[in-house]
């Protein structure tokens, strides 16, 4: 095939995590697309969930089988594995031929560029090839729901995510550690728990300013967290999926975790504020919720500061720089070091040759 | 001067004397639009870029009629498509720079793909993008213009007369043309970074005024349609004017009518022989009135941003 042929791109099946398809995968896409395939039809094959990621620069979505979904696989990096499968494993061969086959459905193979994900555990895409980043925005609709679900409140949200994922296990705080935490946090906020039912803690939380959605499952889930994201003051999360969806819509981020440079400078992308605690020597089960409430109330106050610079700058915008833009174009009109009667001798047309 | 066809947020330098884009914030105030300057180099250097990118989120929040940024090198292009909202506030980025520039600063190629429309002072510096993004949608190729109240003929200072004066920033092709010069024996005059003194507004006005002739160097000559805007400032002082040869150029100013061209050493000595040496003063001043009636008449900052709302649709 010429590449003057190609008609469509095609990136996919993504299958595998949140967190490499947040920080690696769909910003490496949305680069080809407006950087190389600009005139090109494109189209991606993920969860059906995930849609957001992609709503910016494809065409068309497709979403994985859902005998492939029906499997429950667990996902590693790139890939989707066999449960119980060891870290850093592939999707077994045979399904992955079938999920190829399942892509060919939906494209032309003599005009259609495909771009694959790269396999396993790999960082490729970011130590080698060139990433767009843009923040993540919610559709209407789940805009619209946000809206309702927080109707009747007044106070800022603060979106709290509960990893408890049965991979990788020693990465989950301790459940009451958590209910701590969200019950210090409705002292003053507006908490809402998000997750889902198989990786997160506080499944059944409930309480007076505390809006749990973790029950509401579909496929609008990341929409809807996208959504919370906009109208949160900050998220509270431990180094997870969430984690990288709150950097993505810019939600200032405290994070717990193990790799304070990764999640606040090498993949906070778009330089989104955040605080990160290390776990005490990486045990997560070590956390102390009045320390992790201690330094939220920090990070609040910080980001209170820097939006008061931002309200300065915004309001010398509209009147000391203003003044000092007018008064710097009337200098430039402004006839200094000559005097008056050179002034009066001045010839606006046809000027006098030396 | 009113203000009835709403807020311009314009992204550039508006706190340094001389800059361009304070000019194209007069042209636009006199269009009837309220001009919110952001000096992002400043704020940057300030504050920081996320408190920028913050304040230009906020500013987009009012619903400006258009964001323009000007150049807005070094900053993450991510935030002109988010202030852009889904398309919903205009965005417009203005390159008047010529290709040696861009090629150093890769993310106003982003800039342009992510902006609604965007425009180059240079042909060639346009088609370069064109060729490089692959589309032409929204892009255009505007000249920058002069501001005629600012930049005019006036009386001739003793202190700024001479044969052959230049203003602009030194660099080594400008001193090796000046070096000839003065080695031929012209009384010389340059101002400008690197050289004597900057000069600004009406000082401007002055050194053209008091020199029988004003050189003119652009900073690239590869590219084709893009030379430096002093051309036009010159013109508007009604100066006479040597300008080395570039390509494109005499689409817009034809040779001995509205200025005259060489192009090296040998043949910049051969007209200043001829128009100075022999001070043939009448075919001078004829030829300055032309560039003078071309310029005031046609690359005025307010027929830019004319052409800015036309294309914006403001």
């Amino acid at each position: 095939m010429k590449f003057e042929d190609v008609d469509t791109v095609f990136f996919g099946p993504m299958a595998g995590e949140l967190g490499w398809a947040c920080s690696r995968w769909h910003a490496w896409c949305r680069y080809r697309r407006f950087m190389e395939f600009t005139n090109c039809r494109s189209m991606a094959v993920d969860y059906d969930w995930r849609y957001p990621l992609y709503a910016d620069f494809i065409d068309e979505f497709i979403p994985l089988p859902k005998w492939f979904t029906d499997l429950g696989l667990e996902q590693d990096c790139y890939e989707a594995v066999l449960p119980e499968a060891p870290a850093g494993g592939m999707m077994p061969q045979d399904m992955y031929t079938e999920l190829l086959n399942y892509c060919k459905q939906h494209y032309n193979v003599g005009t259609t560029w495909t771009i694959r994900p790269p396999r396993g555990c790999n960082f490729i895409i970011q130590e080698r090839a060139k990433q767009m980043w843009k923040p993540l925005t919610p559709s209407p609709q789940a805009e619209d729901y946000v809206n309702s679900l927080l109707a009747g409140t007044t106070r800022e949200l603060v979106i709290v995510s509960a990893r408890a994922r049965s991979r990788a296990d020693n990465r989950n705080i301790p459940e009451q550690v958590w209910e701590t935490v969200v019950n210090g946090l409705t002292t003053h906020f507006q908490v809402a728990i998000t997750g889902t039912k198989h990786s997160s803690s506080l499944v059944t939380k409930v309480g007076r300013d505390i809006i749990n959605l973790i029950p509401r499952t579909g496929v609008d889930g990341l929409d809807v967290l996208i959504a919370l994201m906009h109208r949160a003051r900050m998220s509270v999360t431990s180094q997870s999926g969430p984690t990288l969806i709150s950097l993505l819509c810019e939600t200032p981020s405290y994070i717990v975790g193990h790799e304070a440079k990764r999640h606040s400078k090498d993949e906070n992308f778009l330089n989104t504020p955040t605080m990160f605690r290390e776990a005490p020597y990486h045990v997560y089960a070590g956390v102390n919720p009045e320390i992790m409430l201690s330094d939220i109330n920090a990070f609040y106050n910080g980001l209170r500061e820097a939006e008061g610079v931002v309200d300065m700058a915004y309001r010398d915008c509209q009147t000391k720089d203003k003044s000092v833009m007018h008064s710097l174009v009337h200098e430039g009109i402004n006839l200094y070091n000559i005097s008056a009667e050179q002034m009066r001798q001045e010839i606006i047309y046809g000027k006098p040759q030396g | 001067m009113g203000n009835h066809r709403g807020n311009i947020v314009l992204v550039g330098v508006l706190d340094q004397p001389g800059s361009t884009n304070l000019y194209m914030a007069k042209a636009f105030e006199k269009a009837g639009f309220n001009v919110i300057p952001v000096n992002y180099r400043t704020i940057m250097e300030k504050y920081g870029p996320n408190t920028l990118n913050h304040l230009l989120f906020k500013l987009s929040k009012d619903n400006p009629k258009l964001m323009l940024y000007s150049k807005f090198n070094g900053i993450d292009s991510m935030v002109i498509g988010r202030c852009s909202q889904n398309d919903i506030v205009k965005s417009w980025f203005w390159f008047m720079d010529g290709i040696n520039t861009l090629s150093k600063v890769p993310e106003c190629i982003q800039h342009a793909q992510l902006a609604t429309f965007s425009s180059f002072t240079g042909l060639g510096v346009l088609n370069y993008v064109k060729k490089k993004i692959g589309t032409a949608e929204g892009m255009f190729h505007i000249m920058e213009g002069i501001d005629q109240v600012v930049y005019r003929p006036t009386i001739v200072i003793p202190e700024f007369q001479c044969d052959i004066a230049f203003i602009g920033s030194s660099n080594q092709e400008r001193l090796h043309y000046l070096k000839v010069l003065v080695d031929a024996g012209y009384n010389v005059k340059a101002y400008g970074q690197g050289f004597n003194e900057e000069i600004h507004g009406h000082q401007f006005n002055m050194v053209c005024s008091g020199a029988k002739a004003m050189l003119a160097l652009s900073a690239e000559y590869d590219t084709q349609e893009y030379f430096s805007d002093r051309v036009f400032r010159y013109g508007a002082c009604g100066s006479f004017v040597f300008h080395k040869h570039a390509p494109g150029l005499d689409k817009y100013f034809t040779h001995q009518q509205d200025l005259v061209y060489f192009s090296d050493e040998e043949s910049l000595l051969q007209v200043m022989d001829y128009y100075i040496k022999q001070d043939k003063a009448e075919e001078r001043q004829a030829i300055s009135k032309n560039i003078l009636d071309k310029v005031v008449n046609t690359h005025t900052w307010d027929n830019v941003i004319k052409q800015i709302c036309s294309i914006a649709k403001i």
